[in-house]
């Protein structure tokens, strides 16, 4: 959504191309984890995000919309004039964050000024809507932004802008306890949930508890050094593939930036594959596949639902040949 | 203990040694068995030997196991119970091995071993109990009623098998028959829940013990069998084929369930170590 470009702070002014170059190159010998805007003239801007010093995405935000950029025209999108440049340096989870803002597709805006107590109620109904949506609280001079998709209620992420300063943290539909007896303005933009951008979102939220549910059943039948043994495996495994997930007991730590939902399934299968691989000499493939049953049915249904769409609905249900067939392939 | 091999080396190693250790051990057995190359007490005392060591591996190897997991692990407590039962079957057969060599024609009556060995059915009982609540996690209703089914089970099959003894006047005495009664009902017990556990594990490592007490139950069943029909010869030099066949297979079960056990020990200990061909 172009509006979140309004919170980067403009940095540099008419910063010329060569310029441009030089800064774009310095946030890649810095590892600059973020975003970076140029607005032109045109009131056109590019955004770009950053992760460890990588380009992965450029949005071109015109007044109301936001498009994403393929990579191969990025050279020519860049402008020849000069431009204003803003830099906010985010955290991981905040980048990922901002990408689902950037490429979310507006269905429909409400606006409205509420007080605290309404926000609540409001906010109580907006987690239980089917359609997620990105809601935007401006209070006074601070800025927060949070994404509604998780209909369990579990996870309601939340990105506040103070002074120029970024924080991500993770609440829940009671959030608005936290903030000041204040007036609220309130912009709530509905969303659809089918997007790539939200189904990619859901199965990283649904992905941290199937893992740990999987490893805690393990840890059940074959005890706790065994399982260990397992987290540091998968997570070793993970690391060579290439993807920044750790394994635990506790679940998936997952610090990874997909920047599509298809490279997102695809590591999560590989994982749950390896994890396959692992434990079937241990307990059998019957014990392997009731477990990966069994901890499907547990989840809260938003998250079997993404889970069986994109990870188990393609191998079937029980999924023994979970990711065998996949590791076929 | 790696003598510089790597994990997966080493676990191989150490169970194809045990395993020719095992194949090894049967063949002497069946050759002091079969062949009676010293004198009739040495022979009875090897092979009696023969049979307490094999017990004492099953033993060491489910107490290996116990040992290695954690104590907040919930298969310890399996492992606890299956330990505890083995080493009592270790106390009967020292019992029993004691009172084969002493008394006369060899004979031993019923008495202290099969206190013993009677005993350690509760404890495998509970150690297949504690699988079971690992696997399933039934509710508070459902174990009620499994462990029900199992005890009525064993009562049923217990007074039919006490029946027929009785109507066959197999024993004189009522003691002698209700212990008699008893191992071929708790072995047909043991050897169901053990083919349940197996087929729940299908192959996997943390099965094969279960494997080897399902060997183990219908070796029993074989050996009460030959026993209570009075085909069972109590001294080698009185030996038939039958028995002694009967012999081997008890004696090799004892070998199966520990090297179950070993192979689930030396998996806690070193599997999941190598990197993985999935990739």
């Amino acid at each position: 959504m172009p509006v979140f470009s309004t919170l980067i702070p403009e940095t540099h002014n008419n910063a010329s191309p060569g310029f441009v170059d030089i800064l774009i190159r310095t946030q890649r010998e810095e590892l600059f984890t973020g975003l970076m805007q140029l607005r032109y003239p045109s009131n056109e801007s590019l955004v770009f995000t950053f992760v460890d010093g990588t380009e992965q995405n450029l949005y071109r935000c015109h007044e109301n919309t936001t498009e994403l950029v393929p990579r191969l025209a990025w050279s020519q999108t860049l402008g020849h004039s000069e431009a204003a440049v803003g830099l906010l340096k985010l955290s991981l989870e905040a980048t990922r964050f901002m990408r689902v803002a950037y490429e979310a597709p507006v269905v429909r805006t409400e606006q409205m000024k509420l007080n605290t107590q309404e926000l609540l109620g409001h906010a109580g109904k907006w987690v239980l809507e089917p359609e997620p949506g990105i809601v935007h609280v401006r209070t006074g001079e601070v800025d927060r932004i949070y994404l509604f998709a998780d209909r369990s209620n579990l996870i309601l992420e939340e990105l506040s802008f103070v002074d120029g300063k970024v924080q991500f943290s993770i609440s829940d539909s009671s959030f608005g306890r936290t903030l000041p007896e204040a007036e609220h303005q309130v912009v709530r933009y509905i969303s659809n949930r089918e997007h790539a951008v939200w189904r990619e979102y859901e199965l990283r939220l649904a992905f941290n508890p199937l893992v740990r549910m999987l490893m805690k059943r393990f840890s059940e039948l074959a005890g706790r050094g065994l399982t260990e043994r397992l987290c540091g495996h998968l997570s070793a495994w993970a690391r060579e593939g290439g993807w920044n997930i750790t394994i635990s007991s506790n679940g998936a730590v997952n610090r990874q930036y997909f920047d599509t939902l298809e490279a997102a399934v695809n590591a999560y299968t590989d994982i749950l594959r390896c994890f396959q691989s692992e434990v079937m000499p241990a307990v059998g493939p019957r014990l392997v596949e009731i477990m990966f049953r069994e901890t499907l049915m547990k989840l809260p249904p938003n998250f079997r639902d993404i889970l069986s769409q994109y990870i188990y609905g393609q191998y079937g249900l029980g999924s023994a040949a979970l990711i065998a067939q996949k590791g076929g392939t | 203990m790696r003598f510089g091999w790597g994990a997966r080396t080493t676990s191989n190693r150490l169970m194809q040694l045990a395993i020719i250790t095992a194949v090894g051990l049967i063949a002497a057995y069946s050759v002091i068995y079969f062949l009676e190359p010293f004198s009739s007490f040495t022979n009875t005392l090897l092979a009696d030997g023969l049979t307490v060591m094999s017990s004492v591996f099953s033993a060491v190897s489910a107490t290996m196991i116990w040992k290695i997991y954690d104590k907040t692990d919930a298969p310890r407590r399996v492992w606890g119970f299956f330990a505890f039962g083995l080493w009592l079957w270790v106390m009967g057969e020292l019992t029993w091995s004691y009172g084969n060599l002493t008394l006369p024609d060899g004979e031993v009556p019923i008495g202290v071993p099969d206190a013993f060995w009677i005993i350690a059915y509760y404890f495998l009982g509970q150690a297949l109990l504690s699988q079971y609540q690992i696997l399933v996690r039934p509710t508070q209703g459902e174990l009620t009623s499994r462990v029900t089914w199992s005890v009525l089970f064993l009562c049923a099959s217990f007074a039919l098998i006490f029946s027929v003894l009785r109507w066959l006047e197999v024993s004189s005495s009522v003691v002698d028959t209700l212990v008699n009664a008893f191992y071929p009902a708790g072995d047909l017990t043991l050897a169901l829940a053990a083919i349940w556990l197996t087929r729940n594990f299908q192959g996997g490592a943390l099965g094969r013990p279960w494997i080897g007490l399902l060997v183990f139950a219908f070796s029993d069943l074989m050996y009460a069998w030959l026993q209570l029909s009075g085909a069972y010869a109590w001294s080698l030099d009185q030996g038939n084929l039958v028995s002694g066949f009967s012999d081997i297979v008890y004696f090799s079960a004892y070998l199966v369930l520990g090297i179950g056990s070993l192979s689930q020990w030396l998996f806690l200990k070193y599997g999941l170590r190598s990197p993985s061909k999935a990739r």
